[in-house]
């Protein structure tokens, strides 16, 4: 049963293309096979997060445009051949597709794929609408500030109301230090607001932006960094399976350590 | 809200805490904003507003009953072509005669300054707010149930009656009429095989109108997130938290069963009679008919409270927030 899922959040710079590529390419890692698609029309990342920016010809207006096939335009990642882009066009902006198209676009992948991510563009405007016309499931990325949880709920009332009820959470960007000093919203304070299932918490890591000027996500790495694998876990929760939440609050020195209890268990 | 409320500011005591203090966490105050003056001089015309609305002085009257006609809300055209055309704030659904009907509310035409004409609650925006009221109501009927449409002043193609049946089809509901005012509509409707009633307002039913719409309370058991706005030209009930960005606007009282962080607006057609109750008080601001307070940040105690307008005590008549024992307790004796 293949699954659609929009990853959007509201608010911008939250990380929802990171998100993205790092749910994308640890669910491929888990074998299952993923397309991932860019919806953001114009202002597209999601390839250069990849590193497959240089891999791009035809984009997802095309194929609506029947300019081409849709497995022309699919780039298939040779680091992880179960994972393949649909990237978004970057000369046109959002008003050069539907909701409609989106739709059709998203069905017919669909049926190739065991999940259809859609990386969706910030705002609540024509791009979110047609980003979240074919989608069944969503995952809303949010960051432990009070404007991005108040946008991210006012994006959950939207997808409510567009009959999207499987909603599911990821709080990024968390510093357990500050909210130890109650400098940073908890996990709990955004829950409790939201109210909504979380499956993935990852903290504030340098190794994110490393990754992203490499054009290579963080959970492709061989020395997982610590939101490497949070990301693996939260495939793994979104695939289905339990897997506890790390410690974050944990000391810094058995940093290593837990790792590699990680792996070893 | 139709032409702000007489902001009559009053800093009140909440809980038997003095008001003006600081230290909510992620909303710092600063007690010298312009906006937030405490004003010592009597408001313009005490104490429930407007002249002009035709609604008994709400200190006099002992039941909510809003007028309807004349006092509408921003929709034109309306009164001259009907006699009896209750105003419709949200879509709602309505039982009368063991006939489902839908009211759609009418386009509001908004003209600024530049003299541009914007028409709020467009037609996505309306069915958006339809799945919401669904949602949020918990509406469930059995497949295939009939529905009737009042569409009212609203101008329809087919193509939006097409997106209607669409919606309501998930909900297991199929439209069976359209009543209209529009000549347009009423035609459209026709077209597309729908027994159609034009001109007039639910003819076969003389009871139903303005009262009937008014007098049920809207029952809303979910989760009201930002940047939803629900009014009703009753009361509301919400069972869940009302979040930060919601709006509550009633004609009757506003009584929610969990947080209230959003902003709550009861009796907004001038009623002051109206109370706000909820488990855990924490909106940032209270509008009771025309009577704005800003709340303090909550104490750390959680307790019902019911904010209510204070005219019989010395002084300016104004909001006051009392926990829910001590409000029973005053008003039983």
């Amino acid at each position: 049963m293949s699954r659609t899922i929009v990853v959007t959040s509201g608010k911008g710079g939250v990380g929802k293309t990171t998100s993205s590529a790092n749910l994308g390419m640890a669910l491929a890692k888990l074998g299952r096979k993923v397309v991932l698609v860019d919806a953001d029309f114009g202002l597209r990342n999601l390839d250069l997060l990849l590193g497959l920016e240089n891999r791009v010809v035809y984009t997802a207006l095309e194929v609506i445009a029947r300019e081409c096939k849709l497995d022309q335009a699919l780039v298939k990642d040779k680091r992880q051949p179960n994972l393949s882009l649909l990237a978004a066009p970057q000369t046109r902006n959002k008003t050069a597709i539907t909701a409609a198209h989106m739709k059709a676009l998203v069905d017919v992948l669909s049926r190739y794929f065991d999940y259809v991510l859609v990386d969706c563009p910030a705002g609540i405007e024509t791009g979110f609408q047609n980003a979240i016309a074919g989608a069944k499931e969503a995952i809303i990325v949010t960051t432990p500030e009070i404007s991005a949880v108040r946008d991210a709920d006012r994006v959950i009332g939207l997808l409510e109301a567009n009959r999207i009820k499987d909603i599911k959470l990821i709080i990024n960007r968390l510093r357990p230090n500050m909210v130890k000093t109650n400098d940073m919203m908890s996990v709990e304070d955004v829950l409790e607001i939201l109210s909504v299932k979380l499956i993935g918490v990852i903290p504030e890591d340098e190794q994110v932006i490393v990754s992203t000027n490499k054009g290579e996500p963080l959970v492709l790495s061989e020395k997982l960094p610590l939101a490497g694998t949070a990301y693996e876990n939260t495939a793994r929760r979104l695939d289905g399976h339990e897997v506890e939440f790390i410690d974050l609050n944990a000391p810094r020195d058995s940093f290593m350590a837990r790792i590699q209890r990680w792996f070893t268990r | 809200m139709e032409g702000l409320p007489n902001p009559c500011l009053q800093f009140q005591d909440r809980c038997g805490s003095v008001c003006g203090q600081k230290g909510m966490p992620y909303r710092p105050m600063e007690s010298d904003l312009p906006l937030l003056e405490v004003v010592p001089e009597i408001p313009r015309d005490l104490p429930l507003a407007d002249p002009s609305d035709p609604s008994p002085a709400p200190a006099a009257a002992s039941t909510i009953e809003p007028s309807f006609q004349g006092a509408s809300i921003g929709s034109p055209g309306q009164g001259s072509s009907t006699t009896s055309l209750p105003e419709v704030l949200q879509a709602q659904f309505k039982t009368l005669n063991n006939k489902l009907y839908l009211f759609l509310p009418s386009p509001k035409e908004i003209i600024d300054e530049t003299g541009e004409l914007h028409v709020s609650l467009t037609w996505a925006e309306l069915l958006e707010q339809l799945e919401q009221h669904i949602l949020a109501t918990q509406r469930q009927w059995p497949a295939n149930t009939p529905f009737y449409l009042q569409a009212g002043d609203r101008l329809l193609d087919s193509r939006q009656l097409q997106d209607l049946m669409d919606a309501l089809q998930h909900h297991g509901l199929i439209l069976q009429g359209v009543s209209t005012l529009r000549r347009q509509t009423a035609v459209t409707a026709a077209t597309m095989g729908l027994s159609v009633e034009q001109g007039t307002f639910v003819p076969d039913l003389p009871g139903i109108g303005a009262r009937t719409l008014a007098a049920d309370p809207l029952y809303i058991k979910m989760t009201v997130r930002s940047g939803t706005e629900i009014r009703h030209t009753g009361s509301i009930v919400v069972c869940g938290d009302v979040n930060a960005g919601a709006e509550l606007i009633a004609d009757g009282d506003v009584l929610v069963w969990g947080k209230m962080k959003g902003l709550a607006h009861a009796g907004a057609r001038g009623n002051a009679q109206a109370i706000i109750m909820a488990l855990n008080l924490e909106a940032m601001q209270v509008r009771i008919a025309d009577f704005i307070a800003r709340v303090d940040p909550p104490t750390t105690q959680f307790c019902p409270e019911v904010a209510f307008v204070n005219a019989s005590g010395r002084g300016m008549p104004s909001i006051q927030i009392v926990r829910a024992i001590d409000y029973s307790a005053k008003h039983h004796e």
